[in-house]
């Protein structure tokens, strides 16, 4: 199956002080929702940031729309970013949102933005300032103001973090939505630490760590790359070689394992499942990660 | 023109405009009505009132990493947005100070029957202005009120030293106006110019 993409990225090179952000290539389906996975400091926000146009100062080629080079400002239009919590400044309140949005953005619907408030159950209306309100409602603010401008590609970072589990499902519903309307033509991309949360709107998966992709694909492909063993304690030694991560205890062992390699464990008394994607990428952060785990 | 004066009005707070439009000037007009003989007296306030207020706007605008601008940057207009806020914001400093000395102007003459429009209104006019401009050039390095507080104390001290100096030591009103005159143009256009440049250098980690 052809599948277009909505953003290609070749040899992408960010430096700071104490980190780099080193993507060779990266593709995004077009039409699908993307999630970002990795650990805190993995280098997720900087490619968010570069990808949405709001730092400007790398080197490699973004461009968007099988085409559209990322410093034209048309993209922009076309282009919905959620950040962290330095987004609006901190008097607005959605009134202002509403006014400013108007004039940032060409396609930007006010009754749109209204009845996505009132769907989210802001609270207060349209009075409070953005910093008075919690992290939760903030999101959602950003959120509405973003989905009520027509736009091809949704950029979120963190968006469900700062939700309560409830809200989480009512954003998977929402994005699910978005990606329905658009018939093929719009596309998310997210970073998230919430996987299990988030799975069920997730179809294609990036995982990063020390800022660069270490393992992508769609779900339901990386479901059938990886699978679940669970073993006896005595096999634990043999297995380490051949898992990508695990966790053990006195009675036995389970852990991810390439579907490739499985057969490096016949004659052993496992079992095999299909494995989770938060399993999968908890598996792949431990196997690539520069925390002590005991 | 008109497209500014929408951004600024959708910048700034109600609140705000509420204070800086309408409250402040009639305050300012109110002590000079009632205790007041000397034009000259609201060279003390002006400057404090016009920095202070500023940290309420766009305080701490100019700092690295500055807080709240993804919105503005995540749009091909936002920079062109902020632009004209920034444009307006000077003007409007310029014509609520104008406003505020004129109506005490008017009042004066209605008291005394003498005006000094160098001494009463363009050289009052020309050294607040400046000052507040020069202030909020140095106070939007940092998201502190209390930096507003210290500058606007500053501002104040400095009005009352060249009144003193262009009064008492014969340099004279029009050689001071024209000073500051130059500076108020000079001031404004830094205070837009350098406030872009330090937003659109967190494009650049700048």
């Amino acid at each position: 199956m052809e599948i277009s993409s909505v953003v290609k990225i070749k040899n992408l090179y960010k430096k700071y002080k104490d980190f780099e952000l080193s993507v060779p290539e990266l593709v995004l389906p077009k039409g699908y929702a993307t999630a970002l996975i990795g650990e805190n400091g993995a280098g997720k926000t900087t490619l968010l940031n570069l990808m949405a146009g709001i730092r400007l100062d790398y080197k490699g080629e973004i461009s968007y729309f099988e085409g559209i080079n990322a410093t034209e400002g048309r993209v922009r239009e076309r282009i919905g970013y959620v950040g962290s919590g330095n987004y609006f400044l901190p008097r607005w309140n959605a009134k202002q949102i509403e006014e400013i949005s108007e004039i940032l953005f060409e396609h930007f619907h006010r009754d749109r933005f209204r009845e996505l408030c009132e769907e989210l159950n802001l609270p207060t209306g349209f009075s409070k300032g953005v910093a008075k309100l919690s992290d939760g409602n903030r999101m959602k603010l950003m959120l509405a103001a973003v989905l009520a401008r027509d736009t091809d590609f949704l950029i979120l970072d963190e968006p469900a973090s700062p939700l309560d589990p409830l809200m989480r499902d009512k954003l998977c519903d929402i994005l699910r939505d978005y990606l329905d309307v658009g018939n093929g033509e719009r596309s998310v991309f997210f970073s998230t630490h919430n996987i299990s949360d988030m799975e069920n709107v997730t179809d294609y998966a990036v995982i990063m760590e020390h800022g660069t992709v270490i393992e992508q694909g769609f779900v339901e492909e990386l479901k059938e790359k990886y699978v679940m063993v669970k073993g006896e304690a005595a096999d634990i030694e043999a297995v380490k070689k051949i898992v990508v991560a695990m966790n053990k205890s006195a009675y036995g062992f389970e852990g991810i394992c390439p579907a490739e390699r499985l057969d490096e464990m016949a004659g052993m008394d496992i079992s095999v499942e299909v494995p989770t994607l938060s399993q999968i990428c908890v598996a792949l952060m431990k196997a690539n990660t520069r925390l002590k785990l005991t | 023109m008109k497209e500014k004066v929408k951004s600024y009005f959708a910048v700034t707070s109600p609140g705000y405009r509420f204070f800086v439009l309408g409250l402040m000037p009639l305050v300012f007009v109110g002590v000079y009505a009632v205790f007041s003989e000397k034009v000259r007296v609201l060279m003390l306030f002006i400057p404090f009132a016009e920095i202070v207020t500023d940290s309420f706007f766009l305080g701490g605008i100019q700092e690295k990493d500055a807080e709240g601008l993804d919105y503005l940057r995540s749009s091909s207009r936002g920079m062109g947005v902020l632009r004209g806020t920034l444009i307006v914001d000077v003007i409007r400093r310029f014509f609520t100070i104008a406003l505020v000395l004129g109506l005490c102007c008017v009042m004066k003459w209605f008291r005394l029957g003498e005006v000094g429009v160098m001494d009463d209104f363009i050289f009052p006019l020309l050294l607040c202005y400046s000052l507040s401009v020069f202030g909020i050039l140095i106070t939007r390095f940092r998201m502190y009120h209390w930096v507003n507080l210290v500058v606007g104390y500053g501002a104040s001290m400095i009005s009352i030293m060249f009144l003193y100096l262009v009064t008492r030591d014969g340099f004279g009103v029009l050689r001071g106006s024209a000073v500051f005159a130059v500076l108020s143009v000079l001031f404004s256009v830094v205070a837009v110019k350098l406030a872009m440049k330090r937003v659109e250098g967190g494009y650049y980690d700048k």
